[in-house]
């Protein structure tokens, strides 16, 4: 009785130590999950809309969306920088904004988000070193209307249809299964 | 206390540098689908391994790791810097596009996720949707065709081909959304063009195993061109690198040179490895010349999807071990009542005597922002938990020690019609009166809410007051009816056996000295009751119950509302013209009163108000009767569209199917509400403080309404009212089956005639309400689209 009832104490630590070994490995992907995860950037896409060579070197800058709309528009600088380096937008109407660049998390990026909330042409300067004009980039830039809310949630807001889809094609079987 | 808010405040940071940290759009849903799969997996792997020895041998622990590791390497691949570094690098976009289609499928199907992915889905869902689809004709066929090597191989070579020409490259680039296409189609001819490799359990092989080493060969062939093409050309074929690749001192061409040496050596390594594997062990094994291959199973089967007898024992929450056995503890249970009324004591004592700014009283927060948020939550997540721990009901079941009730409560007024009045009245109040800005109201709702408990309960027997009156009561025994768990038998043998009903009587307590063992005090019979309507959950019956055969156990959500079946203590639920009212008033109550604060219908409101001299209480509450009673006409105008039975019973069918659409809309309201007001309950907690001299911090977020809503915050919503709505037509659907089967049944039993009820004919009864049912949900789907307006509390704008 002895023996037996010492195997089945064996047979559930063993069982324990095979679930805390489980968890242990899940624990272990999901912390490896978290650090791969904060360590992720912004949202992909846009255009590059200016190159040339400030503070004697190559530079780029790249705007996301690639097709701006009135509201979020990301401006980001590749090339040299320096502290204090500014974005700045300025619409026909004489309406500025300016934003500071700060470091993105990819490469030594500077980037800044800047709201743009007007329709229209707006000019937009970027200046990498913060020291006025000698060193700035200027482009022009077209935002247009917002596009409606729904289109970018259309795809949580009408999950129901694909849901109704499967349960009913899947109530349809189980009834006509049932009645044959 | 401090130590209280600790948590809240991490959790505040931990938000708000993930906020800070602007995560890649994708990265939330990514991870969030990795947990999801990953869980299935894991409790399908477990429960598989635990049929015996062979599903062990089959479902070994590598298998495990590889599901896990595809995870990881699909989240290195779409949710690390590496996503980030592919916009900037084509070596580091070819490294990932490697891994998704090379790296990630193989894993995949190595961890044979069908049968494991299935088992862990609840049985419910598996055997009533999965099954039933997978089984279908067109389905099998589909996948027959998908599942066919030169489809996959097809698909393989049209990627990797397609998505390197320029324009289609540069495409994706510039657009999120097609970059998010293009990385899908990876995955999925990545997946289809390894099935036939790794030949996953069930699949059943097509082709003889050999002729997977020139599939190998040949896809290797695609992968080639490509490589060779980035390789040999002069030219920078991806315009987009040149440009940022000279400002990061970066040489394109190189750039190019590096990804076509990926491309070209991992790739075509990855791709002929297998076949050289293959080869191997057809024609190095020992006697393996001139033996036929194993024989395959002739159909794709899933054992999973077949019908099995259900488990003896449903798996109980209260067998958990800490947990279960404290809840089966009646003392246990009237401490978890008793410290909720502490609690309440203390938030009333704050709502009188405290400030009256509601951000920064504990009656202005804790009741209206955290604990409605929670106990939402809690009931769609487990089952009634806000009626178990309820404060109300702690008073009478101390008070009852020594006053015994001898009155029943009045046949005239044993149904949910003062309840379904109270809740009205409390909606009503409630937009006109702006409770949640006012502590002392709250305070003394709360002190009238006790004392009108125990009043009633002292008077009469049972729990009247929580059966017949409670509005707070109703309206969680309504959200709990599309909770996954309910109090139920465990074994109905046993309970067929039982001639005590200790469960419904209740039972002298064995231990010496204690209290007599209630039953339940809402005259619910535990093996005759179907759904948790009128169940509060207080475990009265688990108790008394002597043979320790009550449990909470698993339930498929709303399964009770389409049946509308016969049940202790309610009657034929279908029947029941107060609980159809009752469902209507809680689900075009909750869109009324989520309508109220968003910023149009204010200020459509204040504009009357002000135009036409009217008091803005009567018009604010007149709005929601109004807008509940052109609900109220809309569902009964869909109950006179569909015919076949009483209009009564057509008009609770559908109100009782719009009662998970009411839930989610609960649920994305004070969601909502707790999501951006917590910190509300930090800054009132620091008052507390401060003011009782147990800390010298003052708040420093002094009317802190709402922090700003997160970006994921909407598409949730969305997603929770997708679902609702979802659960709806669908709750909607089998209560018209059962309904028309009903009157088939007495029509046949009459005169000898055939059923008629066939899917199509559920189908056509069904549009009209579905589509009232659709209606409430564009109402609720607009108003989410709404800025909001919180009256009452500091300045917060959409």
């Amino acid at each position: 009785m002895n023996a037996q009832r010492g195997q089945r104490i064996v047979r559930r630590a063993d069982r324990v130590f095979m679930h805390a070994r489980a968890l242990a490995f899940m624990l272990a992907c999901m912390l490896a999950l978290e650090a791969v995860m904060s360590a992720a950037s912004l949202a992909d896409g846009g255009i590059v809309v200016w190159t040339g060579e400030r503070m004697g070197a190559r530079a780029a800058v790249i705007i996301a969306p690639a097709a701006p709309s009135v509201g979020e528009v990301e401006f980001a600088w590749i090339g040299a920088w320096k502290a204090g380096a500014l974005v700045h937008a300025q619409h026909l109407d004489g309406l500025a904004i300016e934003g500071v660049l700060a470091p993105a998390p990819i490469g030594s990026e500077v980037r800044c988000s800047l709201a743009l909330t007007k329709v229209g042409h707006w000019d937009i300067t970027i200046d990498p070193d913060g020291n006025g004009d000698a060193q700035a980039a200027r482009f022009p830039l077209e935002v247009s209307d917002p596009p409606a809310r729904w289109t970018t949630l259309w795809p949580a807001m009408f999950a129901w249809i694909a849901l109704v889809a499967i349960g009913l094609t899947a109530a349809w079987r189980k009834t006509t299964r049932r009645d044959s | 206390m401090l130590e209280f808010a600790a948590p809240l405040l991490a959790l505040a940071d931990i938000l708000a540098l993930a906020d800070n940290l602007a995560l890649a759009d994708n990265a939330p849903w990514v991870l969030a689908g990795c947990v999801v799969s990953c869980a299935l997996y894991a409790r399908g792997w477990r429960a598989i391994r635990a049929r015996g020895r062979a599903s062990r041998e089959r479902f070994c622990g590598w298998r495990c790791v590889a599901f896990f590791a595809a995870w990881l390497v699909m989240l290195v691949a779409l949710a690390s810097p590496l996503d980030r570094e592919a916009e900037r690098a084509l070596a580091a976009h070819m490294v990932q596009h490697l891994l998704l289609t090379m790296i990630v499928p193989p894993l995949f199907w190595l961890a044979s996720p069908a049968m494991p992915c299935l088992f862990g889905l609840p049985r419910a869902l598996r055997l009533e949707v999965v099954g039933p689809i997978i089984a279908a004709p067109a389905v099998r066929t589909l996948l027959r065709i998908a599942t066919n090597p030169i489809v996959g191989w097809i698909a393989m070579a049209l990627v990797t081909l397609g998505w390197h020409v320029p324009a289609i490259y540069q495409l994706a680039l510039r657009e999120p959304a097609w970059h998010r296409v293009e990385h899908a189609s990876m995955l999925a001819a990545g997946l289809l063009f390894w099935l036939p490799v790794v030949e996953p359990f069930p699949y059943r092989r097509r082709w003889p195993r050999l002729a997977m080493v020139p599939y190998l060969v040949a896809a290797d062939f695609s992968n080639t061109i490509v490589a060779a093409y980035l390789a040999f050309s002069g030219a920078i074929a991806y315009r987009w690198y040149a440009d940022i690749g000279a400002a990061r001192g970066i040489d394109a061409l190189q750039d190019q040179h590096l990804a076509a040496g990926i491309m070209w050596v991992p790739g075509s390594i990855i791709y002929l490895l297998p076949a050289m594997a293959i080869t191997a062990t057809r024609f190095l094994a020992k006697g393996s010349f001139g033996v036929r291959a194993p024989q395959q199973p002739r159909e794709l089967s899933l054992p999973v999807l077949q019908r099995a007898p259900a488990r003896e024992t449903p798996r109980d929450l209260l067998r958990i071990p800490v947990i279960g056995a404290l809840l089966r503890q009646p003392r246990v249970r009237l401490g978890l009542r008793l410290a909720m009324l502490a609690l309440a004591a203390l938030i009333a004592i704050d709502g009188i005597v405290g400030p009256q700014d509601a951000p920064m009283n504990l009656a202005g927060t804790l009741p209206w922002t955290h604990w409605r948020g929670f106990a939402v939550v809690a009931i769609l997540a487990v089952a009634n938990a806000a009626c178990m721990a309820c404060p109300l009901i702690a008073p009478r079941s101390v008070l009852r020690r020594w006053i015994t009730p001898t009155r029943t409560w009045p046949a005239a007024l044993r149904s949910k019609w003062i309840a379904g009045a109270l809740i009205v009245a409390w909606l009503v109040a409630y937009e006109a009166f702006d409770l949640w800005s006012s502590p002392w109201a709250t305070a003394f709702i709360l002190i009238g809410f006790v004392v009108a408990a125990t009043a009633v309960d002292l008077l009469f027997e049972g729990a009247s007051f929580c059966r017949f009156v409670c509005p707070i009561g109703q309206y969680q025994m309504l959200l709990s009816t599309v909770a996954p768990r309910e109090v139920r038998a465990l074994d109905a043998d046993v309970c067929a056996r039982c001639e005590t009903h200790d469960c419904l009587k209740g039972r002298p307590s064995t231990v010496a000295n204690t209290p007599t063992l209630p039953g339940c005090g809402l005259g619910l019979f535990v093996p005759k009751k179907d759904g948790n309507l009128d169940c509060t959950f207080c475990l009265d019956c688990v108790s008394a119950c002597p043979h320790e055969n009550i449990g909470i156990v698993a339930v498929v959500p709303g399964a009770s509302l389409a049946r509308a079946a016969w049940s202790s203590g309610i009657g034929t639920l279908a029947n029941r013209f107060d609980i159809g009212v009752l469902a209507t008033i809680f689900t075009t109550g909750a869109i009324a009163n989520a309508a109220g604060m968003s910023a149009p219908i204010v200020q459509i409101l204040d504009e009357i108000a002000t135009a036409r001299a009217i008091s803005p209480a009567l018009l604010q509450g007149s709005f929601v009767v109004v807008a509940m009673l052109g609900g109220a006409l809309l569902l009964a105008s869909a109950a006179v569209a569909v015919q076949d039975a009483p209009f009564i019973q057509r008009f609770n069918r559908i109100a009782l199917a719009s009662i998970p659409l009411g839930a989610s809309v609960w649920l994305v309201h004070f969601g909502f509400h707790f999501i951006t007001g917590w910190p509300t309950g930090e800054a009132a907690i620091r008052r507390v403080l401060h003011d009782l001299a147990l800390s010298s911090d003052a708040p420093d977020r002094i009317l802190s309404c709402c922090v700003v809503p997160p970006n994921w915050l909407v598409p949730a919503e969305f997603l929770a009212l997708s679902l609702g709505l979802a659960a709806a037509l669908g709750v909607l659907w089998w209560s018209i089956d059962a309904m028309l089967r009903r009157r088939d049944g007495a029509r046949t039993s009459s005169s000898k005639t055939t059923s008629t009820t066939t899917p199509a004919r559920v189908t056509i009864a069904w549009i009209a309400p579905a589509i009232a049912l659709i209606a409430l949900w564009s109402m609720m789907a607009w108003v989410v689209l709404q800025p909001m307006e919180m009256r009452g509390t500091s300045g917060f704008g959409s």
